[in-house]
């Protein structure tokens, strides 16, 4: 049982080790832009108790721009109860 | 153990004080108290002017409302000790359920796999919940040292965070070693040392846990933060649980642990003196 717990223990520890080696030694910037980007992803909250999840764009008075994964739209500023930013990495922060 | 070619098998002797019934020729002769008990055989205690046959018959009960167990021994050794005589007696005639009975009570006393494997394993988790907080700590390092993506508005994190981090992981390590059962039976000290550095783990996470309650991160209710969470909560039950149930095994390991010790003392002495016996004959 305890060689079990070694294996899975090191094979789990190696695992994130060498994501993380790979995180930052990589050339390939497009998987730390996407992570940037999920960390970074905002929620807009709506009157009728729906949300959107994207990135604020721009935050005027009368309407807010929110860029999504299906597209941008403008949202009227009448209809958004809250907008929460960051929301993965604030999560990450709160949790470590 | 070998002596002059003959095997000579050793068996782990358990305290017990539990009284028993002597009978000679099938009458019920007097009350003795037994000193100790193995799977082969026990000893009992006598007063010096008492003078028992080298075989007879007891019965005994190895819990207040169990079975009573009937055995015919005979004995080996008569030693003198403190208290009067001490009967080293092997089991001549017993019954296949008594002695399974014997050999499970016996079994049962030693085994200290249960609060061991608990505390192990809580290390164990502690370790992978460590682990992937390291990761999400250098994610989260590596976006506010490059400043790669938009703009922030989550306050960076302090550097105390990380130092508790580090220290929470290193110390989960450290008790995921001293908590394994090579480490363990080399004495009670490493199994306390193990429970200590869980309950830095244990308070560590509350913290935790109230952080994210506080913060009511439970909102977002994504899949994978959710389940992240939860296992958070788990945690910190089954780390509660597993440093309970070391704190109430722990006299049950000192014991257990010294009767190993000490007959493992003596068998080390007994090896020694038969290794000077055959030194001696050698060299005649």
């Amino acid at each position: 049982m305890i060689q079990i717990k070694k294996f899975i223990l090191g094979f789990i520890v190696g695992l994130f080790l060498s994501f993380s080696i790979y995180f930052i030694r990589s050339t390939d910037m497009k998987l730390r832009v996407d992570v940037g980007r999920l960390l970074d992803q905002d929620i807009v909250y709506l009157i009728d108790g729906s949300f959107v999840r994207g990135w604020v764009v721009r935050e005027g008075k009368d309407e807010i721009l929110v860029e999504t994964e299906k597209g941008n739209f403008t949202l009227p500023r009448a209809r958004c109860k809250s907008i929460e930013k960051d929301v993965f990495l604030r999560f990450v922060r709160k949790a470590i | 153990m070998t002596n002059g070619g003959q095997q000579k098998r050793v068996f782990l002797r358990i305290p017990v004080a539990t009284p028993a019934s002597i009978y000679l020729n099938n009458k019920f002769y007097k009350k003795f108290k037994l000193a100790d008990l193995s799977t082969n055989g026990l000893s009992v205690l006598t007063s010096p002017s008492e003078v028992l046959p080298d075989k007879f018959e007891i019965h005994f009960r190895l819990r207040r409302f169990s079975r009573t167990i009937r055995v015919i021994l005979e004995v080996k050794n008569r030693i003198s000790v403190s208290e009067g005589v001490r009967l080293g007696c092997v089991f001549s005639e017993i019954s296949d359920s008594d002695k399974k009975r014997v050999n499970k009570y016996v079994y049962n006393f030693v085994d200290i796999s249960f609060p061991e494997q608990a505390v192990n394993f809580a290390a164990f988790l502690c370790v992978i919940d460590a682990s992937f907080r390291v990761l999400l700590y250098s994610i989260n390092f590596y976006y506010s040292a490059t400043d790669l993506g938009r703009s922030v508005f989550t306050p960076p994190l302090s550097n105390f965070t990380g130092i508790a981090l580090i220290f929470y992981a290193f110390l989960a390590f450290l008790a995921f070693i001293f908590s394994s059962p090579f480490i363990v039976s080399k004495g009670r000290s490493n199994f306390i040392f193990s429970l200590s550095l869980l309950g830095y783990a244990l308070f560590f996470l509350l913290l935790k846990n109230f952080i994210c309650w506080k913060a009511q991160l439970w909102i977002l209710n994504y899949f994978y933060t959710n389940m992240f969470l939860t296992f958070q909560l788990f945690l910190v039950f089954y780390l509660g649980f597993a440093i309970v149930i070391g704190v109430l095994f722990l006299n049950k390991i000192t014991l257990t642990l010294d009767i190993i010790k000490q007959q493992f003392a003596t068998l080390k002495f007994h090896l020694a003196q038969l290794k000077f016996l055959r030194k001696g004959r050698l060299g005649k």
